[in-house]
């Protein structure tokens, strides 16, 4: 006689994956400043007139991202030199 | 008031030292017009034998270079507390650097500031795949180790973004490009990292390749990084908490600090494979949830432009502040999709946030 042995298999499909998730707030690991996030503009943009930077454009974004760092830098910088020249955009007026 | 960083440095051919003529130009200029600055000296001192053909400067050369310019910038009212960065170096495995620190540098820097990329972007580089790779992201860990052995604090990182050349075409710019940014900020700030500085807010759209990455684009608009900047910017306070899990997955990355300007904490990170993820915090179960999702613009297309917000359209009106963000108020466990950049906000009352 033979015995039927029914075995079910439950398919558990893996369309989702589950994370118990802990977060210990009891002992913090650290502060960072509240500058963390904060950007550059690559002196290079001084090449091409700055790429049509247009400040009272921008700075709603920009003051979006406040408190935060402007840095003003790149591989260009080592060869940049400062002419105050009241013709030319060479001056930078932050609004924050 | 955003305070200005700025890289500056001249070299002559006559000699190795620096020549702070036209460095102090510029400092007459600024203070005389009241502009509150910071300062660097020089970017990337690794590359300076190819940039200016030959010289060698060691980290002691440079360390009396910084020397000179604390001395020159305690010569002006405005400046004499102004934050000095060096080394600015393009990571962490440039000689300069422990040369530098060894040789006194550590006298004269406020902060030791150095660069980071994932990889080479530049003349097409980087795929998809590259933004989407756990094994790429967890990269930035052993660079921070390295970080931490100079025994230097604080620690930014004064240029940093997906890919360097500019970024990747077409990716370090859209949706994707998140993945590269958000772990970063992430692991940075729990690794050491005082001050991030993404490369770059704009300058898309010249005939120099710097332009791939920027976080606003070549019309001056937002780029799916702006906002994840802004949502991060509005909701991840200063205190940084540690995250586990009950099972380890190199592709789901989170991180978890204070929330800012409000009482709660929020959880934040991103999810990079094709499933959907569920996550469930026992300890925070009966605390009001809120959801900020970020997922790209167009559905499905990771390289999208776009980005969306709680399956909404971001929009910004030209001319008008950025709106305040509104989030979805819903309850643990939370779903997330596939491939999705997200913060949840965890215990306090969240109908508004500035």
């Amino acid at each position: 006689m033979l015995r039927f042995v029914i075995i079910i298999f439950l398919f558990e499909f893996a369309l989702s994956a589950n994370y118990k998730v802990y977060v210990n707030t009891s002992s913090p690991v650290r502060t960072v400043s509240d500058k963390f996030l904060s950007v550059t503009l690559d002196t290079g943009s001084s090449k091409t007139n700055f790429s049509g930077l247009n400040f009272s454009f921008i700075t709603p974004l920009a003051k979006a991202l406040s408190p935060a760092y402007l840095r003003f830098g790149g591989s260009d910088a080592d060869n940049l030199i400062f002419q105050e020249n009241l013709t030319l955009s060479n001056e930078f007026e932050f609004y924050g | 008031m955003l305070r200005n960083g700025t890289g500056w440095t001249e070299a002559t051919i006559h000699s190795s030292r620096w020549n702070s003529t036209n460095a102090k130009t510029l400092f007459d200029y600024a203070s005389s017009k009241g502009y509150e600055m910071d300062w660097e000296l020089g970017n990337e001192p690794i590359g300076f034998t190819g940039v200016f053909k030959g010289l060698n400067l060691t980290g002691a050369q440079i360390a009396q270079d910084y020397a000179d310019l604390k001395a020159l910038l305690q010569t002006y009212d405005l400046y004499k507390n102004s934050l000095i960065l060096g080394l600015s170096e393009s990571g962490v495995l440039s000689p300069v650097e422990p040369e530098f620190l060894n040789a006194g540098g550590t006298k004269y820097i406020s902060a030791l500031s150095t660069h980071h990329y994932y990889f080479d972007g530049g003349r097409g580089k980087g795929t998809l795949q590259d933004f989407l790779n756990a094994t790429i992201l967890d990269s930035f860990i052993l660079y921070m180790h390295r970080f931490q052995n100079f025994n230097f604090t604080p620690m930014w990182l004064g240029e940093t973004s997906s890919a360097s050349g500019g970024g990747a075409v077409n990716i370090s710019d859209r949706y994707a490009g998140g993945f590269l940014y958000l772990d970063k900020l992430g692991l940075a700030a729990l690794m050491g990292v005082d001050v991030f500085a993404r490369q770059a807010i704009c300058g898309a759209g010249g005939p120099y390749p710097f332009g791939n990455y920027t976080v606003l684009n070549k019309e001056l608009r937002p780029n799916p990084d702006y906002w994840l900047s802004f949502v991060y910017k509005k909701l991840v306070g200063t205190t940084v908490y540690n995250v586990t899990t009950d099972k380890d997955d190199r592709n789901l990355r989170l991180y978890a600090s204070s929330a800012r300007n409000q009482n709660g904490l929020v959880l934040y990170g991103q999810w990079i494979t094709n499933d959907s993820l569920v996550l469930d915090v026992p300890q925070l179960s009966n605390k009001q949830v809120t959801l900020y999702l970020l997922k790209e613009g167009e559905p499905g297309n990771l390289e999208s432009a776009t980005s969306r917000l709680n399956d909404q359209q971001i929009l910004w009106d030209t001319h008008l502040p950025v709106a305040n963000l509104r989030g979805n108020h819903t309850s643990l466990p939370i779903t997330l999709p596939p491939y999705s950049q997200f913060f949840i906000v965890l215990g306090s009352d969240q109908s508004k946030s500035k």
